[in-house]
């Protein structure tokens, strides 16, 4: 077991802790939102998908990281 | 992947970062991500000649998938630019649909399992013939250079060359330029390192995914996780595709407010236009 | 940076290739797939613009058509009751007059019945007049002459007598 595995690990890990929660946030609100007007399921949808794209940007910036670390 | 990384002796998955050279051809050396770019390609091209060689007013079933798919873009597009949409459109639905056969080349049976061996420093090492292009860092990365040509040069198109400068290199009020300035591009310089990271990062990872869960299970569990990165696949495409047209729709959109508050993350921007862009 | 480039194998020609792949892409896509798409998608929205409008022309054409039928069945049927509203009023007009005219007539008839009547009477009464004078003088006649023998008179005055009734009732109907 090598420290740099560790660290790789702990990278993603620790990384991927915020952008798990932020998600679960921007997905429940949006949920709760939908319930309460699903006409706006249209209008909703393109900034729904952007940004989760950009809480998830998070996660795959600390992925990169665990990746460089273990790589490089 | 995990049959001819177990003769490594190293790991029981083969991970690797960066495409693989296959062979030289004169000075260029293919890698295995350009065959799954030319794959990708290829078939992308079939299909648009194929389904629209006899285009019919009333659409056929193919021809009615993919006119849901240009007309929801249209929509989209048309919604952020009245005027220009025509010339808008036509890249950011080629970057949605290269990018989505390109993490479905992925997923197809055969792709980083069929290897061949490479000769190279005099030993032979095997390389999955077909790597996802998405899997690419130099695919992403060219992409995002494209979108960031693009967002320029609609911004240079809408504002003026002068009008662009000014908006890019002086901020509002003008003595907070020393200070803005240098946030303001890293914002935008940060654009590409985060729009081809986010595509490589995703697709990466999910064949990373795949390949460990192959490792581990049996057949079922990655039957389930294939279908998840069938979703991926299109979220990331779509992702790709609504990013550029939002950092378009913000180059185009001229002095705005919104970005004028010092010390904002550079993701600010992309966040403002993101929860903004459905509702124009 | 270094490290990064190093690691993804970042090289010029892998990024060369990619852009040369999109743009030739770009070209093939918008040639064949959104072009030709999007004039269809674009025949097909003024196609069914059209039809709409014209599903709506024929529907304003019906409404006026039905408007029109309307108007003139209600014009039959006030024109209906006009008519015969008129039709009554003169059969009514028709029947007073008749039974006007009917009704003078009768009085006429009467009046003239009574008036023949009358005169009948009268000539009548004339002559009742002139054969109860006649029956008198013959009466008195036969009188005379049966005073000459007893059997004779007594035939006579029988005889009178069985002549009689015509005249003396005559005579007592008119007292």
């Amino acid at each position: 077991m090598d420290l740099t595995q560790l660290a790789a690990g702990l990278a993603i890990g620790l990384g991927a802790l915020g952008p798990g929660i932020g998600l679960g946030l921007g997905v429940s609100k949006a949920m709760e939102a939908l319930g309460r007007n699903p006409e706006a399921s249209g209008a909703m949808f393109v900034p729904y998908v952007l940004g989760l794209a950009l809480t998830e940007a998070v996660a795959i910036y600390a992925l990169v990281i665990g990746l460089l670390i273990l790589f490089t | 992947m995990p049959e001819e990384a177990g003769e490594h002796g190293e790991s029981l998955i083969h991970v690797a970062i960066k495409a693989e050279k296959l062979f030289d051809l004169g000075p260029i050396a293919v890698t295995n991500s350009m065959v799954g770019t030319l794959i990708a390609t290829v078939v992308l091209a079939w299909l648009a000649w194929w389904a629209t060689r006899n285009a019919t007013v009333v659409p056929g079933r193919l021809q009615g998938f993919l006119e849901f798919g240009v007309d929801f873009m249209a929509g989209v597009v048309r919604g952020q630019h009245a005027t220009r949409w025509r010339a808008i459109l036509a890249p950011v639905l080629t970057i949605f649909l290269l990018v989505l056969f390109a993490n479905y080349v992925g997923l197809l049976p055969g792709v980083g399992t069929i290897a061949v061996n490479v000769v190279s420093d005099g030993h032979t090492t095997s390389v999955p013939m077909i790597r996802p292009a998405s899997a690419d860092l130099n695919f992403t990365l060219a992409l995002a250079l494209i979108a960031f040509v693009l967002f320029v040069s609609w911004g240079i198109r809408a504002n003026g060359l002068r009008g662009y400068l000014k908006e890019t290199f002086i901020a509002n009020p003008p003595y907070m330029t020393p200070l803005m300035t240098p946030i303001h591009i890293v914002s935008e310089l940060s654009r590409i390192i985060s729009l081809s990271m986010r595509l490589f990062g995703n697709i990466f990872a999910g064949e990373i995914l795949l390949a460990v869960m192959l490792a581990l299970t049996f057949v079922v569990v990655p039957t389930v996780f294939l279908g998840l990165e069938l979703i991926f696949g299109a979220v990331q495409a779509l992702v790709f595709a609504l990013l550029t047209l939002t950092y378009i729709t913000l180059a185009t959109a001229g002095h705005g407010g919104g970005h004028d508050e010092p010390g904002d993350t550079p993701h600010h921007d992309a966040d403002d236009a993101a929860l903004g862009a459905g509702a124009h | 940076m270094e490290a990064l480039i190093k690691a993804f194998d970042v090289n010029i020609t892998g990024l060369i290739f990619q852009v040369i792949n999109f743009l030739l892409l770009l070209y093939l896509l918008n040639r064949f797939m959104f072009k030709p798409l999007l004039e269809r998608m674009d025949e097909r929205s003024t196609k069914i613009a059209r039809g709409l409008e014209d599903a709506e022309a024929a529907a304003r054409d019906r409404e006026l058509a039905r408007a029109e039928r309307e108007a003139a069945l209600s014009d039959a049927r006030r024109e209906a009751a006009e008519m015969l509203a008129s039709a009554n009023k003169i059969a009514a007009d028709t029947r007073d007059e008749i039974l006007a005219k009917a009704r003078a007539e009768a009085e006429g008839v009467t009046a003239r019945a009574t008036e023949e009547i009358g005169a009948e009477k009268e000539r009548a009464m004339a002559e009742l007049r002139a054969s109860v004078a006649d029956l008198a003088l013959a009466a008195a006649g036969k009188v005379v002459r049966a005073q000459m023998d007893g059997p004779t008179q007594r035939r006579l005055v029988e005889e009178f007598l069985a002549e009689a009734p015509a005249g003396g009732r005559a005579g007592a109907e008119r007292n």
